[in-house]
Parts: C-alpha cells; sequence; structure tokens
C-alpha cells in the first residue's frame, strides 16, 4: 500500500459532497441543475478555498484540469495512471452517460437485498471547507475511509438512475489497487499527455492479465487428522496473497480474482501457489485496456483449464495414500514415531524396522508402552508422499470431532460460483435498470456487462453471510457441538438426524436476510451442501459431494440417498415435512429401500391406507423435487 | 500430438451387473468407497482375465441413466475372517452399486470380433463374495469418426497409443491422476491417466452422455 505514495482511491472524493446543497451546481428557476455536478472540485481552485495543491492527493482529484494538472503537476504522470485506473475500477462494463436517462439516485441500491440507501451526501459549505483542510494535509486513505465511513458505503458510486448498484468506497478501493497495478507504464511515458480523453487513448492497446483461480489440494482427506490440509491451504494462499495484496480484486473462500501488469507477473503468482503443492483451476486472460472498458468480468476472462506442477509420466508403488499423485516413500505413522526424541532408540529402532502390523506392545520397554498405546490402536499404516507426511504431520487436532466417538454428524458447506453470480447479478440489474430508467438505450439489457464494484460489493457481503451463518449455527447448537474447519465447512453434531432440518431453516433465515433478492432466481449462485452419516464415516465421502457443490440445496445421507431442494422454496418444503407423520414417514423409506418405484406408486396410490397421511408430502413434489429428493428428505425428518 | 488416423470401430455391449464395486484406490480405513466412473485399468483387466488374452486390447465403459432403481449407490457391512488366526476383523463398510446398467465400448479387432455375443465376466472388488458378476450382451458396433469436446466420464492412461485408439485429440483441460499398471504378475508401475472431469476432444464413447449430446 505504502510502496506508492500516491493513493487513487481518493480521486472520487468529491463525490460525498451535494454540491447543488451547497450552492457550486447551477440550477434553474425550478432548482433543476443545468450542468454536471463538480465533483472533481473543479470550483473549488480559486484561492478562496484554499486548495494546497502540493498535497499529493489533489492530483488524483483534479486530474480532469488540464490548467492545474499543467501548473502544479507538469512532469507527473500520476493523474493519468489514476484516470486508467478509475476507468477500468468502473469499467469492466462501463456504461455510457446516454444510454440510461432519469432521476439521478445518490444512494446506493443493493441488487441482492433491494433496499435503496437515501442520499448520505454532506450538504453544509462548512463540510466542503473541512473537507478540503482535511485533505490538504494529506491524509492516509484508511483515515478518510473511517472518517466519512457511512457516506463511502452508502454513496452510490454513479447516481445514473439503474447505475447506482455500486458503492464509492467499492470502487475507489478498486481503484487504488489498479493504479499500484498499472504503475509500472510510468516509465512508458513518451510524451506529455494533456487531457483525460488523451490517457485513455493513449494506453488503449496497453495489455493487462485477468487471472480467476481456485487452489484446490490433491490431498483426500479421509481422517480427521487430515483435515488440517484446509487450514493449511488457507494459511499458504494468504502468505502468498500478502504478496500480490494490490493485485488481489476479489477473493472468497480459496478463489482469487486477480489483475496483473503482465503475463509473466500471473504466471509467476500462479507457479507461487503450485509450487507449495497445491492444484488450480485457472481462467486467464490477456485483454487490452480498451476492451476491459467495454466487457464484462465473464468475457474478459479465458475458459477454466487445470493446473498442477509437473507431474511424472509414471510412478514407483507404492502411491501416496494422501494426495494419490505421488510416490509414498514415507510411512504413518511408524516414521513419525521412529524420529520422537522421548522414546528410547530401542523403540524407535524396532518401529523403524518393523512392519506395523506386526508391532507387538510387549515387545516394547515398559518405559515406552503408555506413549505409544495411542498410536498402536492404529490398525494399519500408509504410505505417505513428503507434502502429505509433512502436514499430517504438522496438524492441529480437531478435538472436538475427534471426541465424538458415536451418533450423527452433519457436514454442512457453502460455496460461492463465480458463473453464476455473474448471471444472477445481470437478471437483478437488468430488472432494477428497466425499473429505474425512464428512458434506456436499446439493445442495452441484452447482454448488460457485470462490473467489478458489483462483484467486489457482493463478495464483502457475502463474507458478512458466511460469519453470521457460522454464528448463528454456533449459537443454535452450541459451542461443543460444532467443529468449524473454516469460513465455509462446519461439521455439527446432532442429537437426533430430524436436527439436520435446522441447519437447513438456518441458512434460508440468513439467505432471507442477507440475499433476499437472490431467492427469487432460478439460479444460485450460493449453494448449500449438507452430508449426514454416522460420526466416525470418512470425510472423504462427505467431501465428494461438498467440494463442487452443483444445486442450490443439495443434501447427501450416507447409505440413505440425496435430496436437491431448490431455494426458493425451501421454506415451504420445510415446512410441510415437518408435519409429516413420523411413522408413515418411516414406512415410505422402507418401501423405498426395498424399490424406490415401488415407493412412488404408493405414495400416489389413493386406496393407500396412509393416503391422507401421504398428502402432505405429495404437496412437496410439485415444488420442483424429484421423488429420491423426497424420499431422502423423509429419511432426515423421520430420524 | 500424433494424428488421429481416419476413425475406429468399437464393439458395443450392454453391461448389466446386481452389485458392482469399483473401488476407489485409498486404505487405511474401515469405509471402502466406489468410484462413480469405470477405470480403464479394471474394466480391461477384467477382459483380458475372462479372455485369458496377454495382447492389448482397448476398451471404455460408462453408466447408464436409469430409473430410480438404477445405479444406486449401497453400502455393505461386512466382517471379514482372519481364518488363519480364527478371528474375526474389524467390520468394513463396503461403498457399491447396486441394479448395475451401463455400457461398454471395445475396440474391434481381428480377435474381438469374433468374441461371444453373450457373455459373463467378473470385475471390480469383492468377487469372491459374488460382486461384480457383469453381463455382457452385444447391441451393435459403434464407429467412431470425429471426436466432439466434452467432459470424460470415465479414467483412462494418458499415453499417446490410448489416446489415438479413443480419439483423443486434444486435452482442454486436464484432471489428472494415476492408474496402476501391472508390468508382471507381482509389479507394476502408477501410469498418470486422465480422469473424470477432464475436458478433451474425443470419442462421444468416452464422454458423459449429456455433454455428447450437445
Amino acid at each position: 500500500m505504502t510502496q506508492f505514495p500516491f493513493v487513487a482511491e481518493f480521486h472520487d472524493i468529491g463525490k460525498i459532497i451535494d454540491w447543488k446543497a451547497v450552492g457550486l451546481q447551477a440550477t434553474d428557476a425550478n432548482g433543476n441543475p443545468v450542468e454536471k455536478e463538480p465533483h472533481d472540485f473543479e470550483k473549488c481552485d480559486s484561492p478562496e478555498w484554499a486548495v494546497q495543491f502540493r498535497a499529493p492527493i489533489w492530483e488524483a482529484v483534479f486530474r480532469r484540469a488540464p490548467e492545474i494538472i499543467g501548473t502544479h503537476y507538469p512532469h507527473s504522470s500520476n493523474w493519468v495512471l489514476v484516470s486508467l485506473a478509475d476507468e477500468l475500477a468502473a469499467g469492466l462494463g462501463r456504461i455510457r452517460d446516454e444510454a440510461v436517462i432519469g432521476h439521478p439516485q445518490f444512494g446506493y441500491y443493493c441488487l441482492w437485498t433491494g433496499r435503496t440507501m437515501s442520499d448520505p451526501r454532506l450538504k453544509e459549505r462548512t463540510d466542503l471547507e473541512e473537507l478540503i483542510a482535511f485533505l490538504n494535509e494529506n491524509p492516509s486513505w484508511e483515515k478518510v475511509a473511517q472518517r466519512y465511513s457511512k457516506i463511502l458505503h452508502s454513496r452510490a458510486e454513479t447516481a445514473r438512475p439503474g447505475l447506482n448498484v455500486s458503492t464509492l468506497y467499492s470502487h475507489s478501493v478498486l481503484a487504488g489497487r489498479l493504479f499500484r497495478v498499472l504503475h509500472p507504464l510510468r516509465t512508458t511515458l513518451d510524451r506529455p499527455i494533456s487531457s483525460y480523453s488523451d490517457a485513455l487513448k493513449a494506453f488503449a492497446s496497453q495489455k493487462l492479465t485477468v487471472l480467476f483461480l481456485s487452489v484446490l489440494f490433491p490431498q483426500r482427506p479421509f481422517r480427521t487428522r487430515d483435515l488440517s490440509v484446509f487450514r493449511q491451504r488457507h494459511d499458504d494462499i494468504s502468505k502468498i496473497l500478502s504478496r500480490y495484496e494490490d493485485n488481489v480484486l476479489v477473493r472468497y473462500g480459496e478463489n482469487t480474482l486477480a489483475l496483473f501488469f503482465s503475463r509473466e507477473e500471473a504466471d509467476t503468482f500462479i507457479k507461487d501457489i503450485l509450487d507449495q503443492g497445491y492444484l488450480g483451476l485457472v481462467r486467464i486472460n490477456e485483454i487490452k485496456l480498451k476492451e476491459m472498458w467495454s466487457i464484462g468480468i465473464e468475457k474478459a476472462l479465458g475458459r477454466e483449464e487445470w493446473s498442477s506442477g509437473t507431474l511424472p509420466d509414471q510412478l514407483k508403488p507404492p502411491l501416496c495414500e494422501g494426495c494419490q499423485m505421488d510416490h509414498g516413500d514415507r510411512r504413518w505413522p511408524a516414521d513419525l514415531l521412529a524420529e520422537r526424541d522421548d522414546l528410547s532408540a530401542q523403540t524407535r529402532r524396532y518401529i523403524r524396522e518393523t512392519p506395523w502390523q506386526s508391532l507387538r506392545i510387549e515387545d516394547l520397554p515398559q518405559t515406552d508402552r503408555a506413549k505409544l498405546a495411542e498410536w498402536l490402536e492404529e490398525w494399519d499404516e500408509e504410505d505417505l508422499c513428503s507434502r502429505c507426511f509433512e502436514l499430517r504431520s504438522q496438524a492441529e487436532p480437531l478435538s472436538k470431532l475427534a471426541s465424538w466417538q458415536d451418533g450423527t454428524v452433519a457436514w454442512a458447506r457453502i460455496a460461492l460460483n463465480l458463473e453464476t453470480l455473474v448471471d444472477a447479478l445481470r437478471q437483478l440489474h437488468v430488472t432494477y435498470i428497466k425499473d429505474s430508467a425512464k428512458q434506456i438505450q436499446p439493445n442495452l439489457l441484452d447482454n448488460l456487462p457485470v462490473r467489478l464494484p458489483l462483484i467486489a460489493g457482493f463478495v464483502d457481503d457475502y463474507q458478512l453471510f458466511l460469519s453470521r451463518w457460522s454464528a448463528r449455527v454456533l449459537q443454535a447448537f452450541g459451542q461443543d457441538m460444532v467443529e468449524q474447519i473454516n469460513e465455509e465447512l462446519l461439521c455439527v453434531k446432532l442429537e437426533r438426524r430430524r436436527e439436520t432440518l435446522r441447519l437447513l431453516e438456518i441458512h434460508r433465515e440468513i439467505m432471507a436476510d442477507c440475499f433476499p433478492r437472490m431467492l427469487d432466481l432460478d439460479i444460485a449462485p450460493v449453494r448449500f451442501a449438507l452430508s449426514v452419516s454416522p460420526v466416525k464415516h470418512p470425510f472423504f465421502v462427505h467431501w465428494r459431494y461438498m467440494e463442487r457443490p452443483v444445486v442450490a440445496v443439495g443434501i447427501q445421507i450416507i447409505g440413505g440417498g440425496t435430496a436437491e431442494i431448490p431455494l426458493n422454496r425451501l421454506g415451504a418444503i420445510l415446512h410441510a415435512i415437518g408435519r409429516g407423520d413420523r411413522r408413515v414417514l418411516h414406512r415410505l423409506r422402507q418401501i423405498a429401500r426395498t424399490s424406490r418405484t415401488l415407493a412412488e406408486i404408493v405414495l400416489g396410490d389413493r386406496q393407500d391406507r396412509d393416503s391422507k397421511a401421504f398428502s402432505q408430502l405429495k404437496r412437496i413434489l410439485p415444488f420442483g423435487m424429484s421423488f429420491e429428493s423426497l424420499v431422502t428428505l423423509a429419511n432426515l425428518a423421520e430420524g | 500430438m500424433k494424428k488421429i488416423r481416419s476413425g475406429h470401430t468399437f464393439l458395443h455391449y450392454e453391461l448389466m451387473a446386481e452389485t458392482l464395486c469399483l473401488g476407489e484406490r485409498l486404505r487405511g480405513g474401515l469405509f471402502r468407497p466406489c468410484a462413480r466412473v469405470f477405470r480403464y485399468s479394471t474394466l480391461v483387466g477384467a477382459l483380458k482375465a475372462h479372455f485369458e488374452l496377454s495382447s492389448p486390447i482397448q476398451a471404455t465403459a460408462r453408466f447408464l441413466p436409469g430409473g430410480p432403481d438404477t445405479n444406486r449407490m449401497e453400502i455393505l457391512s461386512f466382517g471379514p475372517l482372519d481364518r488363519g488366526r480364527g478371528l474375526s476383523e474389524v467390520p468394513l463398510e463396503i461403498e457399491y452399486l447396486s441394479n448395475v446398467n451401463a455400457e461398454v465400448f471395445i475396440l474391434k479387432t481381428g480377435e474381438t470380433v469374433h468374441w461371444p455375443r453373450r457373455f459373463s465376466l467378473s470385475m471390480g472388488a469383492m468377487k469372491s463374495k459374488g460382486f461384480g458378476r457383469c453381463q455382457l450382451n452385444f447391441k451393435d458396433e459403434v464407429s467412431c469418426q470425429t471426436p466432439a469436446i466434452g467432459e470424460l466420464c470415465v479414467r483412462l492412461p494418458d499415453v499417446e497409443s490410448i489416446r489415438e485408439v479413443f480419439g483423443i485429440r486434444n486435452v482442454l483441460a486436464p484432471v489428472y491422476g494415476y492408474l496402476f499398471r501391472p508390468t508382471s504378475p507381482t509389479s507394476g508401475v502408477y501410469v498418470k491417466s486422465l480422469f473424470e472431469g477432464s475436458r478433451v476432444v474425443g470419442y462421444d464413447i468416452l464422454l458423459t452422455r449429456r455433454e455428447a449430446g450437445q
């Protein structure tokens, strides 16, 4: 952040002022503005306003004023880069002024909640004077963001009707990052640039690299202790990302949307991740600035590709039991125990030289028996590669999960799908523009680009959604009954399987609260996967189901089927299934165990003895659920 | 990459089995998961064992969509007996597919063209317990000429000779893993392989049916 002292975040700070209210925007007799809002402080350049042009912040603000630039920053190119960053941050699909016409909306409208902020701008002349005085002191962006936080988060980046869908804060932060990404361009300015439009033209053909990376691990976590791979991945990625702070535009979970000045820089970033032993799903594209201004993010990104470090064509047995992608040259747990200093040399040699299943506790010295008792319960040894061995050796124990000996657990995972998110935001935005603008350019809505600040804003709210979700689950089930693996993945110990319905209800409630407009869509960017089993069931089987959820709400009961529930019907379905007669649910499930086809016939049979009781269940089928899903839900509700 | 020759013909069989356990290569646990796709090594191994062949054959297979009772994933609890010590070991849970309905494509060669129209073979894990008894019925011959873009629904070695047979012209987005290839009755190596989900340009018979039709 401090690598380049100039801070592009300030370029639109004038938007927090109501220029008409302070008397600096001319109006007609009816009070309607007859000129553009002077939010670039163009009416504050006279001495009475006491702008200290030496404070670097002002160069970003006055980037459209050639005289001021010529007088105060004649040899600087910072304002040019700010202009490019501004276009990029607003762009990846900036819409021209004349495309939508109607009354300006200064308050931010949130597409996913449907809530509009009231106009938060400062309306007094003294507010403007205070702002100028504050900026003259050259404050850090953090200080400004703190002081004007509420306004920055409520003021729309653009006030054009239907386009007031991202906050000034998101836009400013993005512009700041992009400015620093573009900073190498400073050295390529070969002629003086005097106007904003010239600045854009000068670099229109400059290529940048856009990257979307999902970091996966090759390990197939089978045992509780292998779940440390989740935390390890998070820590490794955070460490690497801290070196690319400005390139990262959006991050959620193990997914990163980033922009690089060159392809080489992007490749180095990917290599840094892969060198840690991870795999990546990569979408990467080199694209000219002028194209970036006119297309949405989904078009800017390339096709998804799987990426890994170099893999050998052949491996000698044994294959690593953890990742199955390398030679398993370490024995678990024998090699770990053989390195323990607290064991006698005799014991360590014995462990090293004896096949695991032939180890006998009575062959160990008395002093070491207690230390090894827990380990000797391991019923088999595993061959691991060095990476998996290291991961498992360093694993922090998941104490709650390890202590649960019997009963049922539900693994719950929430995941965000970028591709579907872009589609969903587009749908919501089209609807909003139609509702807000008086006049819309023909064809504008046909393929409306989704803008970067919009995605960034959604992801910020998604992070809050995740925090609220985990907090609610902890509150509902109690600290001792919830093991949190990471922000998107929880394991809940259930007294009864039926309690899974509570997890579904919590998800529905928080979705309705955080993303109510998403509930009406037929696509689901935020996906919820639940997998239920006895507590000691291997995690691998859960993860296989939850790793890349494909439906809005998916449920797997190990040995008991799967269910897919449409999100917009979740409430009604939970209501109906919750009222179902448990004896009838049990009967239906038992029939389905023999034959699902028979169960389907029985459910539809009007002569059946439980026909009346089945009616509640039958109401669920028109909600877009398959019969198999219904049986799975019946299975949950009965337990 | 070598140029694909003009096309191949495959013998198309329907495969049915009451139970089939395509064990994932995971050990060290009491639960033995079943793969959701066929492995080239399992399929070719079973065919070679059945016909007692030493020469190479090429085959692929995929599950067919069916009714709610088709290709159902089930779990069996099983207490293996250590006959040497006369003791029951810790019970295992074994995942398997029941009421299996799939299709198998075997490369037509001078040898395979003479194979019977109907035959049974054993495939996968737990064969000694009666799992994996498969009935294969010949349906027709399928001529593959033009590769299509889609997602692999099988695991097969990423080697030139196999790519050529199955018309894999290009791997757009690979998902790699390793499959065992025996080099003698007691040894073998793991070969880099393309796993399900890989996006390839290849013959339709390798691709998930949904995508193949698009």
